[in-house]
């Protein structure tokens, strides 16, 4: 049973019985094994953001299950409480939700919530502000006084103080410079690889969903489309133009390249990739 | 919760009463509780109520809907009947403590009650069947002899359109921060009333603030657009005075007389 969270034949219906009735999501059923990285894309208004919603019990399936560590969520108050507190959900524009008057107790703002000790609570801010690359004296400070980014860090910081087991995040580097994305790409599995924990993680970008995820899970329009490692869905490119998706720039150059003749292999995701596959090809041919 | 606000609701539509003109069906509305202010006795409440069925036909809003926006004022209707009911002197019917029943007061309610009932309904016909932005507009004409006396009419109004305009923005923006507050494990539904209202903190803290970015970011972007109050300024849709404006018009002008007539000669 590595099976953290499962969600079974899960359905989401919108305002049912009205005639602004929608089908958000039909008969989805996904799980997401303990310590793996996940990547969910699909096209704006393909649920994705919906589906994500029921993992930590915000929405209540139409019908279905959700299950975490085998259990229903919904079965008790308890249960759906707890269930809150065991994925971690990092909503869009995370810098929007900050309301405290210093960093230190926005941050703390989860923990407490859960009734954890002081001294705890004390210890995980720390940590989750270390962390997202903040230095301590920003502990302090208003968060309103911060600039963009900090404030996206410190979103993302009150979330690791929870120490969710699974960690979803929806869209986590929307709107942020290359050099933010990257920022909070490692912060994302430095925090990964020292707790363990799952991440589920929500992207427009394939160049992010092939870098990071272990699995891709693909939507369209309400269901899941495909889902494997990045090689198996990235192999797909021409269900993903239906999709209204598409493969990662580098994969792009590399399928055009094949087109034209120049054939050094089409499954390479990211440029690290890429380049091996080049440089191998070169060296093939000098010896 | 949050989606049941009715206030300023607009279904759109293309009957008679969506096309009338939007100052005419203001001052319809107005000549209207003047009439019901006016009406007295039976046959005049039943006139009434016919007009308001009549254009509630027309307009072909489900009557379900009108009775909807009953709901908020359901408290002063109940309050106002039991008011009437015991407070009125006349022909003593029961009596018990303070309360005393007479025949004159349960006319008396039944009548308070029909007026406001009326009264809010064809409000409500009215900005069911009137966008805010057409609305707003109508106000701006009829308010323009104020500009005389220096009030500024056009700031009015033009804060009236913003304010309805991001009525549903805010909604969803207070949705977002709760689901997200939500999930860092903020509880908005148990607790005493005090545990409740700083619940909302996390809520109200962040919504002021989008708020104010909106403010600004609407202000600059209008600046943009070399808006500079109401001076010379020019619109797209003119409001046109039409014949149906005409007939509607005639109509209700007729029907407020008989009104009156039906309320102090005939009886």
């Amino acid at each position: 049973m590595n099976e953290v969270l499962k969600v079974e034949n899960l359905s989401h219906v919108y305002s049912a019985g009205t005639p602004f009735e929608k089908v958000a999501i039909q008969n989805v059923t996904f799980a997401a094994k303990k310590g793996e990285i996940i990547g969910l894309i699909g096209h704006t208004g393909s649920g994705k953001s919906t589906l994500i919603q029921h993992f930590n019990g915000l929405l209540k399936p139409t019908s279905g299950r959700v299950l975490i560590n085998g259990e229903d969520i919904h079965q008790s108050l308890e249960m759906t409480r707890a269930a809150r507190f065991a994925v971690g959900l990092v909503f869009q524009y995370p810098e929007y939700q900050l309301f405290e008057e210093t960093v230190r107790r926005d941050v703390a703002f989860g923990p407490k919530n859960m009734g954890l000790e002081q001294a705890e609570i004390d210890r995980r801010v720390e940590e989750a502000v270390q962390i997202v690359g903040l230095p301590p004296e920003v502990l302090e400070a208003s968060p309103f006084e911060l600039s963009g980014g900090q404030k996206r860090r410190v979103a993302l910081a009150g979330v690791f103080a929870m120490e969710p087991e699974v960690l979803v995040l929806d869209e986590p580097m929307a709107g942020l410079d290359p050099v933010g994305r990257e920022e909070v790409f490692r912060f994302i599995t430095g925090y990964q690889q020292k707790h363990g924990t799952t991440v589920i993680f929500v992207t427009h970008s394939m160049e992010d969903a092939a870098r990071m995820a272990q699995r891709i899970v693909v939507m369209d329009s309400a269901r899941i489309l495909m889902e494997g490692a990045p090689r198996e869905v990235f192999a797909r490119a021409g269900e993903l133009t239906q999709a209204g998706l598409d493969v990662p720039q580098v994969t792009r150059v590399l399928m055009r390249l094949r087109e034209r003749g120049v054939d050094i292999g089409a499954d390479a995701y990211t440029t690290e990739q890429a380049a091996a596959l080049i440089r191998g090809q070169k060296e093939g041919k000098t010896c | 919760m949050l989606k049941d606000i009715t206030l300023g609701q607009y279904f759109p539509g293309q009957s008679p009463i969506h096309r009338f003109d939007p100052r005419l069906k203001v001052l319809m509305v107005v000549a209207y509780i003047v009439a019901l202010f006016c009406a007295d006795g039976l046959w005049a409440y039943l006139f009434c109520f016919s007009m308001l069925a009549l254009c509630i036909g027309l307009s072909r809003i489900r009557p379900k809907m009108m009775l909807r926006g009953l709901k908020p004022v359901l408290f002063i209707i109940c309050f106002t009947a039991v008011l009437n009911m015991f407070y009125t002197p006349g022909v003593v019917l029961w009596h018990w403590w303070i309360f005393t029943l007479t025949r004159e007061g349960i006319f008396n309610a039944l009548y308070m009650v029909s007026r406001i009932v009326m009264l809010i309904m064809c409000t409500a016909l009215l900005t069911y069947t009137t966008s805010p932005i057409a609305l707003t507009d109508a106000l701006e004409y009829l308010l323009g002899p104020l500009k005389k006396l220096r009030v500024p009419v056009h700031e009015f109004t033009m804060m009236m359109t913003i304010a309805l305009r991001f009525i549903p923005t805010l909604i969803e923006e207070t949705d977002k921060i709760m689901s997200a507050q939500k999930a860092r494990g903020a509880d908005f539904e148990s607790g005493n009333l005090i545990a409740r209202a700083k619940a909302l903190v996390p809520v109200l803290v962040p919504l002021f603030v989008s708020a104010f970015r909106r403010a600004d970011e609407l202000a600059t972007a209008m600046e943009c657009r070399l808006y500079h109050g109401g001076e010379g300024r020019t619109r797209l849709n003119e409001l046109h005075f039409a014949r149906l404006d005409l007939l509607g018009g005639v109509l209700t002008a007729a029907c407020v007389a008989a009104v009156f007539v039906i309320s102090h000669f005939w009886a």
